[in-house]
């Protein structure tokens, strides 16, 4: 029976080729979007997983109340490592330290470079026992190593590139920014789904600072500590016990500051706690990839019953035939879920082939290493037939009972009315959630897209048109060269102004502290943003001063510019009253503030202003941030490759416009607006082509009306509109239904951000005329095609 | 085989209501073949419809082959109707997407019938009303009449003891139609009971008794010499 349902079903979807046309190229583009979105999400929700002990491995956080909330950040304070070794003997724990633009040389037996690398991706300073945490594998030598200074374990990968073969490598050196690191071992590529990427680990001890270190009070995001707890021990009890850790060795701990586990499970999904890959994979990001994969298969599936139905009363007859041969009610629907069934197998193949050239593409687009093995995982498989069984149900159902209630009296007499055979309402309801869901899509998507652009225009400030950011090395024999440089970089035709600083106004390193302020007996509960710049700092980034005066130069902390916002949390009104006041930092950098500048944005604009204090402090300086003349930046930057390569040899020139930095605070928007927009076409794309479909539809059967029509006199632009004025009232009903919607969860996500666009009329007016237009087109195709047919010709033929 | 009683059946819309079946009552007894005659809306068709197990009647009795159906459930309709009734049909009501064997194969599919059994049972029949070598044709590839006789032998395969015809020669020439009802009369002679609703006297005269239906009611039977 299985086979002649099969054989039928074949021979209507073939009688039927544009339609079924339509459905494939729908329910397989549906698929497909449900198919990559799927493997996105497994590959990004699998992050780190594949630890044999993820239950019991943990990250030590740091929580500090500020002004009644709790900030959490990553860093552990520097000496923890080791003093959980002593007190907490039944712990395995390990220091983890990142270091990120790590420079390579890779010298020849006399000592000559011959090849030198910048490691964009990060360098991991561990101790042996991250390898008793972590499940990554060692191919050659032992982790054990990694208790002497200066070894490295390196991953096949790299040490095919250091050394040309990782069998050789062993027992060889390499310089990371001066130091000299012997390659202790060999270690398999890591797999790509860990935060903890990197294929060099040096060992923890090779930055003495480190483990010599007794500062208790400060943190940073890149001094991570990992712990692996023992069986049954409860992460809450540990956080206790390192807070209280915390308290015995901090002298100066203020109320409210913490230790606290997250689990290494939680590092990838934690949009609040930074992880090392500067992409937090959240929950509403997963929420909101799986809603657009599930409506993008609803329009896909919605066009399917909605062509479905809209055919049932040719298939009428069919029906009525079968039943009265003795087909019952299931045997029918079994019939048509088993066309269905075929189709939706169809689409699946076709989504096959979608997908493996739009994953890896989707994947450069993200910026994620997604290749088509991952198609392969059996989960992955798993899922497909969940989906392929999932559009069966969803879209055989209703046509298969419209079709399977039919009395087959009034069927084979053909007295069945086209309201009479289903769906019309349906069918209607179904077209405007189709539109609903596409205007949400577009509205959402021009609103990031106004939001990114917002981004790129919105003055932070300061200048960063045409400044280049070149990394300075942080040895003091580089540190000697800075007053050489900066003589040598102003000569140069087409260069303007020339800083050294820290970081650039704002950057993606950032150096906080609380300090004290006017001899205050307390440090302030909050923290300032430190600035460590010379003093054409202002000039070349074009920042305003509005009080006092700049800063004298200086190689050392010895005055302090602040801004507006740095005024205000102090509670003083007027901006002069900080001027001569005494700012010192840890007690160790003491000095008067002798400016006040105006407010700009030292973070990405998710943030508001936040209290910024600059300072002279040459050993701090890392980057030059060089104005150009916009007419000649080609010839500008190539004399200062050049002047670059000559005073840095063992140095990779890199250079970073400061525009380009600042928009990529913003990457992961920016990648996922690209995805939206995308996911926005293709909603509005299958939705359209359901229309088109019906509209078709529309026309065969309305031939005869069409022809009696124009007979009477009917424009053909009378005919358009009778085809379209029922779809654009539904488009309308979509549209009124799917503005509130996205102006509401549109509102929500701009929420994330401390600048942000209103949402105007005009363009959610935009996407819904666009809607509106793009529907209407598709309609007159055939419409309009209807509309200049012959009536002669189908007034004979009826 | 057929008896029924002070049937009726009663139409209604939200204004009119029409009878259909006004207490009617005949019996057709196995292997006749009864013509069935009247003006259109006489209740001929409903009539047919009630017999074939299609639609139900709103009162009175309807005794199939000993068994009381009147109050029978749509399921039990259809299971009694695939194994005991044939439909012939003006329009022949053929599947376009399946061949003639496909099309004659269908009932015995509903039966459950294996697919040996089904090809061998097939061809029979189609041997039997001559069309095996349009077989593996599809319905619009045939002539009227060639596709009523795929019908009849649809009708018959499943080896029915009731075969309904509803104007089995209203959309053929005169030579296919004499060729059809010689069929139908062979298939009585054979055995199988055969109710026939015609507007034709030349096609009412094949039978054995002609009801003539007058506003739902009969009106006269004639006994066919």
């Amino acid at each position: 029976m299985f086979r002649s349902y099969l054989k039928t079903a074949f021979r209507s979807l073939w009688k039927n080729k544009g339609f079924s046309l339509i459905n494939i190229a729908g329910l397989g583009a549906g698929i497909a979007v449900c198919l990559i979105i799927f493997t996105i999400l497994q590959f990004e929700l699998g992050f780190d997983g594949f630890h044999k002990n993820k239950d019991r491995i943990f990250r030590v956080i740091s929580e500090r109340e500020q002004s009644g909330d709790i900030r959490r950040s990553p860093g552990a304070p520097y000496p923890m490592p080791g003093i959980l070794k002593q007190e907490m003997p039944g712990v395995i724990s390990s220091g983890v330290f990142q270091e990120t633009n790590v420079q390579i040389i890779i010298d020849d037996e006399q000592g000559r470079p011959v090849k030198r690398f910048r490691e964009e991706g990060s360098v991991f300073c561990v101790e042996p026992s991250f390898f008793e945490i972590f499940d990554f594998a060692v191919e050659a030598g032992d982790y054990h190593s990694l208790a002497d200074p200066n070894t490295a374990l390196l991953s096949k990968e790299v040490a095919d590139r250091f050394f040309g073969d990782w069998r050789t490598a062993t027992g060889k050196t390499f310089r990371k920014n001066g130091q000299v690191i012997k390659v202790a071992g060999i270690m398999k590529d890591l797999p790509v789904n860990t935060d903890l990427r990197s294929g060099i680990f040096v060992s923890y001890s090779s930055q003495k600072w480190l483990s010599t270190s007794d500062d208790w009070h400060s943190t940073a995001s890149n001094h991570n500590c990992y712990l692996l707890l023992p069986e049954g021990t409860k992460s809450a009890d540990i956080s206790l016990k390192l807070t209280a850790l915390l308290a015995k060795h901090s002298d100066d701990k203020k109320k409210g500051d913490a230790q606290a586990l997250q689990p290494v499970t939680d590092v990838h999904y934690n949009g609040e706690i930074s992880n090392y890959t500067g992409r937090a994979v959240t929950g509403q990001l997963v929420n909101t990839l799986s809603l657009i994969a599930g409506f993008i298969l609803l329009i896909a599936c919605v066009n399917f019953v909605n062509l479905s139905t809209a055919q049932a009363f040719n298939r009428s007859k069919e029906v009525g035939v079968r039943k009265v041969l003795g087909g019952s009610k299931f045997q029918i629907r079994s019939q048509f879920y088993g066309e269905t069934f075929l189709l939706a197998a169809c689409a699946t193949i076709l989504a096959g082939l979608i997908t493996i050239p739009a994953l890896p593409a989707i994947g450069g687009l993200l910026d994620l290493p997604l290749d088509n093995s991952l198609l392969l995982k059996p989960s992955v498989l798993l899922a497909l037939a969940g989906m392929l069984a999932l559009v069966v149900a969803l879209a055989g159902f209703y046509p298969a009972i419209v079709l399977s209630r039919y009395n087959p009296i009034t069927a084979l007499k053909g007295k069945l009315t086209r309201k009479a055979s289903g769906g019309v309402a349906v069918r209607r309801g179904l077209v405007v959630f189709q539109f609903v869901v596409a205007q949400v899509l577009i509205i959402g998507m021009v609103v990031i897209v106004q939001q990114m652009s917002f981004f790129q225009k919105h003055d932070m400030g300061f200048d960063k048109e045409a400044i280049v950011n070149l990394s300075i090395p942080s040895d003091s024999a580089s540190m000697s060269k800075m007053d050489f440089l900066r003589s040598k970089v102003k000569s140069i035709n087409g260069v303007k102004e020339v800083s050294f600083s820290f970081a650039s106004p704002a950057d993606n390193g950032n150096w906080s502290s609380n300090f004290r302020f006017d001899h205050a007996a307390e440090e302030t509960e909050w923290f300032a943003n430190l600035k460590w710049a010379d003093h054409d700092f202002l000039n070349a980034y074009d920042i305003k001063l509005i009080a006092g005066r700049n800063l004298y130069p200086s190689d050392t902390v010895a005055e302090f510019l602040v801004n507006e916002t740095f005024v205000k949390q102090l509670g003083i009104t007027d901006v002069r009253q900080v001027l001569n006041k005494e700012i010192s930092i840890w007690d160790a950098m003491k000095g008067n503030v002798v400016g006040v500048v105006k407010d700009f944005n030292a973070l990405s604009l998710r943030s508001g202003f936040v209290p910024v204090v600059i300072s002279t402090n040459k050993t701090n300086y890392r980057k030059a941030g060089i104005k150009l003349q916009t007419a000649d930046m080609g010839t500008a930057l190539t004399s200062l490759r050049q002047l670059w390569t000559a005073t840095f040899p063992d140095f990779v020139f890199q250079e970073q416009f400061l525009d380009e930095k600042v928009a990529n605070f913003y990457a992961q928007e920016q990648r996922l607006s690209g995805l939206y927009k995308i996911f926005a076409a293709l909603a509005m794309f299958l939705s359209c082509l359901g229309l088109y479909g019906l509209v078709s539809f529309m026309a065969i059967q309305r031939v005869k009306e069409v022809g009696i029509r124009k007979v009477l006199g009917a424009s053909s632009l009378k005919i358009v509109l009778l085809f379209s004025k029922e779809f654009l009232i539904l488009i309308g009903i979509a549209f009124v239904i799917a503005a509130p919607l996205a102006v509401y969860f549109m509102n929500k996500w701009l929420k994330e951000f401390a600048y942000q666009i209103d949402i105007s009329w005009e363009i959610i007016m935009l996407a819904g005329i666009s809607a509106a237009v793009i529907a209407l087109l598709t309609i007159s195709v055939k419409a309009i095609r209807a509309a200049l047919a012959n009536p002669v010709r189908s007034l004979r033929s009826e | 085989m057929i008896k029924i009683t002070d049937l009726e059946k009663i139409y209604r819309t939200e204004e009119v209501e029409t009878v259909a079946l006004n207490r009617l009552s005949i019996e057709v007894k196995e292997g006749e073949f009864v013509a069935i005659m009247g003006p259109s809306g006489c209740g001929k068709s409903t009539l047919l419809n009630i017999l074939g197990l299609l639609d139900d009647p709103d009162a009175g009795s309807f005794v199939f082959a000993g068994i009381e159906v009147a109050k029978f459930n749509e399921r039990k309709r259809a299971d009694l109707r695939k194994r005991n009734i044939g439909f012939v049909f003006q329009s022949f009501n053929l599947i376009d997407e399946l061949t003639v064997f496909e099309n004659v194969e269908l009932p015995l599919i509903y039966t459950g019938v294996k697919a040996a059994d089904r090809k061998k049972r097939v061809d029979e029949v189609l041997d039997k009303v001559q069309i095996m070598h349009r077989r593996n044709h599809y319905p619009q590839q045939l002539s009227g009449g060639q596709q009523q006789r795929v019908a009849v032998a649809r009708a018959v395969v499943n080896k029915p003891k009731l075969i309904l015809a509803d104007e089995p020669t209203g959309n053929l020439d005169s030579s296919n139609g004499n060729e059809v009802m010689e069929m139908l009369t062979d298939l009585n002679e054979q055995g199988t009971t055969i109710i026939m609703v015609t507007h034709s006297e030349h096609d009412a005269r094949y039978s054995h008794r002609i009801i003539r239906m007058l506003d739902g009611q009969t009106v006269i039977e004639n006994i066919m010499i």
